[in-house]
C-alpha cells in the first residue's frame, strides 16, 4: 500500500492511531525552557553577593547634611540649600534659616568654640538692630505724643471732657482762649 | 616601602579600583558621578573615571570628588544662569555649559499666562535644572520640585556674580556650616546664593564689602576652616 494511502485518517483510525493527536505533536513547539539549560553547570555565574548598581548623574542629591550621620532631619536649612543671608540682610531667607538653625544646635552635640562665639556675635548684632529700630520707634511716639497734647487743646470742650472730675479739664478749658485770639489776629492779618 | 598611614578620604585616579568590601555588599549601591561599574570574570567591580577623593555617603552611596571647572548639566542641580536672549515662551539662559539652557517664562511660582514675570536680558536667575541630557539643551525652572514653590529660586537682583570658581569648592560652599561663611556673616551683613555651576552670587550694603566678599571665596578654596577664618579676619582688619 503506498504512504499516501497508509496517512488517510480512516487508514490511521483502522491502526488506532488519534489523527489529531499527530497534528498537535507536529504543529507544537520544539523549544522549551528545558532546551535552555546548561549541561556545565560549573561555568554559571553565581547570584549570591549580586548588588544592584545605580548610577546618580549629579551632586546635588548626595551632599545631603554629611555631618548628621543618621540623623534624619526633614527640615532642611532655608527653602533651598545654596542661598543664605548673613545679619538680616535678607529677612525672610534668614527667618527660614533660623527655625532650622535652632533645631539643628539642639540635637548637634558637637560644638566648636569659634562658632558659638559667632553665633553670639550674630544675636548681638540682632539686638543692635533691635535697638536701633526701637529707638526710632521711641523718637517717633515722643513727637506724636507731644502732637496729641496740641490736638487736646487745639479741640473743643466734648461731653467726654465735661463728664471727667479732675483739675486737667479745668485747665484744658482755660488754655484756648488765649489761642482763640491769636487766630483771631492771625485772620486779620490775611 | 614604608607604610603610609591614610587618614581621611583617600585619592584615586582614573582606573583604579574600588574595593567593594569597603562598601556594603548587599542591596543596592548608588554611584555617584567620576565611578563606574563593570563585571570583569563574573566578578562586580567599580572603577574610578575621574580622579579625586572617594566619598562614602549615607544609603550605600559612593561618589568621587572632583575638581573640576566645567559644569556638565545634571538633575536638579541649582544653578545661577544669566539671562541671554528672550523669546515669547521664555528666556535663554547661559549657564556656563556647552549648550545654553531654557527657561520657560511660566516656570515661576503664582504665574498665568497673563502675568508673566519680565526679566531683562543680562540679569541674573537662581534656578534648578528640571531637564538634563548630552543631547538636549538642557531646561530651568525656577521652583522647587517638591512643594512647587518658588522656595529662595528666582531673579537674584543686584549684587555681584563671582565666576570661574571650581564645583568642588562651589559644593563646599553650599555646606550650611560652612567656616568661611559663618566668620563673614559675623562681621558683614550680606546676601548669597551659590550654584553648583560654579558662579556665585554676592550682595552686600556697599561695594567694597562685596568685592571683600568675593576675594575671600575666591582665595579662600585650598586652605581649610582656621586658615579660612584667619584670611576672613585680616581681610576685614584691611577693609
Amino acid at each position: 500500500m503506498s504512504s499516501k494511502l497508509m496517512s488517510m485518517k480512516f487508514m490511521q483510525k483502522a491502526r488506532g492511531i488519534d489523527p489529531r493527536q499527530t497534528e498537535e505533536q507536529l504543529s507544537k513547539p520544539i523549544v522549551t525552557d528545558e532546551h535552555w539549560s546548561l549541561r556545565k553547570t560549573a561555568d554559571a555565574p553565581s547570584n549570591k553577593n549580586s548588588c544592584k548598581f545605580e548610577y546618580e548623574s549629579s551632586y546635588g542629591s548626595l551632599i545631603s547634611k554629611p555631618e548628621n550621620n543618621g540623623d534624619t532631619q526633614e527640615t532642611e536649612g532655608p527653602a533651598v540649600a545654596g542661598r543664605a543671608s548673613f545679619g538680616l540682610f535678607n529677612k525672610e531667607l534668614e527667618g527660614n534659616q533660623k527655625d532650622s538653625v535652632e533645631n539643628e544646635e539642639n540635637e548637634e552635640e558637637e560644638s566648636d568654640a569659634p562658632y558659638k562665639m559667632e553665633g553670639l556675635e550674630t544675636t548681638e548684632r540682632e539686638r543692635r538692630n533691635q535697638e536701633r529700630l526701637s529707638n526710632l520707634v521711641r523718637g517717633k511716639g515722643n513727637s506724636q505724643a507731644k502732637s496729641k497734647n496740641d490736638s487736646h487743646k487745639k479741640r473743643t470742650a466734648t461731653d467726654m471732657d465735661r463728664d471727667i472730675i479732675s483739675l486737667d479739664t479745668e485747665k484744658s478749658e482755660a488754655t484756648p482762649k488765649p489761642k482763640k485770639r491769636k487766630n483771631k489776629n492771625k485772620k486779620k492779618k490775611t | 616601602m614604608s607604610e603610609v598611614k591614610e587618614s581621611g578620604p583617600s585619592y584615586y585616579f582614573p582606573g583604579d579600583d574600588v574595593k567593594l568590601s569597603s562598601i556594603v555588599e548587599q542591596g543596592t549601591v548608588r554611584l555617584g558621578p567620576g565611578l563606574v561599574h563593570q563585571k570583569h570574570d563574573h566578578e562586580d567591580e567599580i572603577k574610578v573615571s575621574r580622579p579625586g577623593f572617594l566619598h562614602q555617603g549615607v544609603k550605600n552611596t559612593v561618589l568621587v570628588d572632583t575638581r573640576m571647572k566645567r559644569y556638565i548639566p545634571a538633575m536638579n542641580d541649582q544653578v545661577i544662569g544669566q539671562i541671554t536672549s528672550r523669546f515669547a515662551e521664555g528666556y535663554r539662559v547661559d549657564i556656563g555649559s556647552a549648550h545654553s539652557a531654557q527657561l520657560n517664562a511660566l516656570a515661576f511660582e503664582n504665574v498665568t499666562r497673563k502675568s508673566k514675570p519680565n526679566l531683562n536680558v543680562g540679569s541674573l536667575v537662581y534656578a534648578r535644572v528640571s531637564l538634563a541630557d548630552r543631547d538636549m539643551e538642557p531646561e530651568l525652572e525656577c521652583l522647587d520640585a517638591t512643594t512647587g514653590k518658588a522656595g529662595g529660586f528666582g531673579e537674584l537682583k543686584e549684587g555681584y556674580m563671582i565666576t570661574g570658581l571650581s564645583l568642588s569648592h562651589c559644593r563646599k560652599l553650599l555646606s550650611p556650616q560652612n567656616a568661611l561663611l559663618q566668620t563673614l556673616g559675623t562681621y558683614i551683613p550680606f546676601e548669597i546664593a551659590v550654584g553648583m555651576n560654579g558662579r556665585v552670587w554676592a550682595h552686600s550694603e556697599t561695594i567694597p564689602t562685596t568685592i571683600l566678599i568675593s576675594n575671600c571665596i575666591k582665595q579662600s578654596e585650598f586652605l581649610n576652616d582656621d586658615e579660612q577664618i584667619e584670611l576672613v579676619k585680616s581681610m576685614v582688619k584691611n577693609l
